[in-house]
């Protein structure tokens, strides 16, 4: 089936910083994959190396400084990874585009929204300057700004939080990408808002048919949106699933946590919010084992002292655990 | 735009009025009788007294101010007690070079400091960065007087290539001397602004470059150049304007020593010959038109924030 191929496959990604206190990895090992018109939710706390990823996707990072990527990341079968900056800036915005969390500080305060749309359009397709605001009319249509004639001369401050994350949209679905990656794009949104922003993702993932990574740590978002899930914590993946199986028989503890502390309208009387007790521990105080095993209910001694594997454990159902829930 | 102009031309006038007052008391509370001075120790007490009286250095200093600044609305900024000049000939004579100097020394310090400080934020914590930043120290820390004298040694006495004192104008000797004997004053007075400029554009520009929109613009695809020059540039230039505002006004202060040292005839000389002279009526003059000058900047730069920033409404 044409729908179950790859678009995008990344192969035990590593991403680490050199900070004063020596090299960190905010991601390591990191495998998943896209398929073409398939949106993937990323969950986990804050933290837990999800932008990391994603920008990594991007190389968004200084690599000169800051930055070492280890892995595969294939986009159509071609290792980012390895390809020159100058063609990777001809993949941005054109193939595989980006829409950040906080639409206020990632659009540019001094140019129009309708520049900021046109730019990608100039450089990537070539247009003209009018055929380029035309174009951007258009797609300030596309995501659903009234009156967008008026809208594409106005700056960003001069818009609503709602009508900005459009904005943000609109850029990266300006050249048609192939894979759109969504940051935490309704985090800085209110709920109903987040709802209009969530479905118009969805609606342009099915008209479009682009592969979406949403990166959120709202699981009610993912449940509604997502066919596929995998779930970070500190810097590694530890499950994918489906998302009904992730919901039904969530294998990994910290999955199972995540999902326990919802709280359910049907709860009856006072009860106290589950929590998944301790802290995420700082990239420089990861513990040698399992990464879970200190705030794992369930960890053993093996746990602490060897680290599992992410290992199919059921189907299509991955994780990385000794003792998958339900699976003993 | 045009209502905001008209509202900070008018909000001018209390701080002229201020600025007069503290000028004026300055000038009458400092030491020194002018009349004594212009006549010389060998005149008697009576012939001083004469010429207080007729100087109106007798007056209350109320009635002595309400004269100046009367005589100000009239187009009379008072008489030179030297100088056989109205006073606006004066100082239009010695603004000429203060503000060519100031000019010139405000492009050097451009011209070094803009590149430096982009080029300082990109290679932050690398060696380009480091070497920038120790000169940016000692520009800052070395007096224009001394740079002044040792630019004189280095270029004039040594290798002779430019002329270690004096001023040619333009009108009279074309631009290239003009600046051929500008050049030694501006450098000594531009550096230390270069310095305070640089460090001002690599703060700001480190500042944007961190920026999500700088993430969002590589994200579209756009050249690393592009991304410097058209989208971290612009908004970095909001502090930079400030700094470069306060920084002219600086310069035209500045000017007086560096004045002195070269020997060229601006305001910056008036002032210190005026004050030798206890010639009160100039240095009263000069004052307010620097300050004027000042307030004028002010309004220049604020304007100019408008026109770079969207989010700033001059309505």
């Amino acid at each position: 089936m044409a729908e179950q191929e790859k678009i995008l496959e990344v192969k035990k990604l590593t991403t680490s910083f050199k900070t004063e206190r020596g090299k960190m990895n905010a991601v390591q090992g990191v495998s998943f994959y896209v398929n073409k018109g398939e949106i993937l939710g990323v969950v986990g706390e804050s933290g837990c190396g999800k932008s990391v990823t994603a920008q990594s996707i991007l190389r968004l990072y200084d690599e000169k400084y800051l930055v070492e990527y280890q892995g595969e990341i294939l986009f159509d079968g071609v290792d980012l990874l390895e390809i020159p900056e100058k063609e990777m800036q001809n993949k941005r915005g054109k193939d595989i585009s980006m829409v950040f969390q906080d639409a206020l500080s990632a659009l540019n305060p001094v140019f129009t929204v309708g520049e900021q749309i046109m730019e990608p359009l100039m450089n990537h397709q070539h247009m003209k300057k009018e055929e380029a605001r035309k174009r951007a009319v258009e797609m300030l249509r596309l995501v659903g700004i009234p009156a967008p004639e008026k809208r594409v001369s106005q700056y960003p401050h001069e818009l609503s939080g709602g009508m900005r994350q459009r904005v943000m949209i609109a850029i990266a679905l300006s050249c048609n990408p192939r894979l759109l990656i969504a940051d935490e794009p309704t985090t800085a949104l209110d709920v109903t808002i987040q709802a209009q922003i969530i479905d118009l993702i969805v609606e342009l993932n099915f008209k479009m048919h682009m592969g979406v990574i949403l990166i959120t740590h709202d699981l009610a978002v993912v449940a509604e949106t997502c066919k596929r899930v995998i779930v970070m914590y500190l810097g590694q993946t530890v499950e994918e699933a489906d998302v009904n199986d992730i919901f039904d028989h969530p294998m990994h503890p910290y999955t199972n946590g995540l999902i326990e502390s919802i709280p359910l309208l049907e709860d009856k009387g006072v009860k106290r919010l589950h929590t998944i007790s301790g802290m995420v521990p700082l990239l420089n105080q990861i513990p040698k084992g399992c990464r879970f095993a200190p705030r794992c209910p369930y960890a053993t001694e093996r746990c602490h002292r060897e680290m599992p594997e992410f290992v199919n454990a059921d189907g299509r159902h991955k994780v990385r655990c000794f003792y998958p829930i339900g699976l003993e | 735009m045009k209502k905001y102009v008209v509202k900070r031309v008018l909000s001018l006038i209390p701080v002229l009025i201020i600025v007069s007052v503290v000028i004026f008391c300055l000038i009458h509370l400092t030491p020194g009788d002018p009349a004594r001075t212009m006549l010389g120790d060998q005149a008697s007490e009576i012939e001083v007294e004469n010429l207080r009286e007729s100087m109106g250095l007798n007056d209350p200093i109320v009635v002595q101010y309400v004269h100046w600044v009367g005589g100000i609305f009239h187009g009379d900024f008072g008489t030179s007690i030297f100088m056989d000049e109205p006073m606006y000939k004066i100082i239009l004579d010695h603004i000429g070079p203060t503000i060519s100097l100031t000019i010139y020394a405000l492009l050097i310090s451009l011209i070094i400091a803009m590149p430096c400080g982009i080029i300082a934020a990109r290679k932050r914590g690398k060696s380009q960065d480091q070497v920038i930043s120790v000169f940016s120290m000692v520009g800052i820390s070395v007096p224009s007087f001394l740079l002044g004298m040792l630019l004189i040694i280095l270029f004039s006495v040594r290798m002779k290539i430019l002329p270690s004192a004096g001023y040619k104008a333009i009108v009279d000797n074309g631009f290239l001397k003009h600046i051929e004997y500008l050049t030694l004053p501006a450098i000594s007075l531009g550096l230390m602004q270069a310095a305070l400029i640089t460090r001002m554009t690599r703060s700001s520009v480190l500042e944007v470059l961190g920026s999500d929109y700088i993430k969002m613009a590589k994200a579209k695809g756009v050249k690393d150049k592009v991304i410097l020059i058209k989208h971290a540039l612009r908004n970095a230039l909001l502090p930079i304007i400030t700094v470069i505002g306060q920084s002219f006004i600086a310069l035209l202060s500045g000017a007086t020593v560096v004045e002195t040292v070269f020997n060229i005839p601006g305001i910056g000389q008036l002032v210190v010959n005026s004050v030798l002279r206890r010639d009160y009526e100039v240095i009263q003059a000069v004052v307010l038109v620097i300050a004027l000058g000042n307030v004028v900047v002010n309004l220049i730069v604020d304007l100019l924030y408008g026109l770079a920033d969207p989010r700033i409404s001059l309505e």
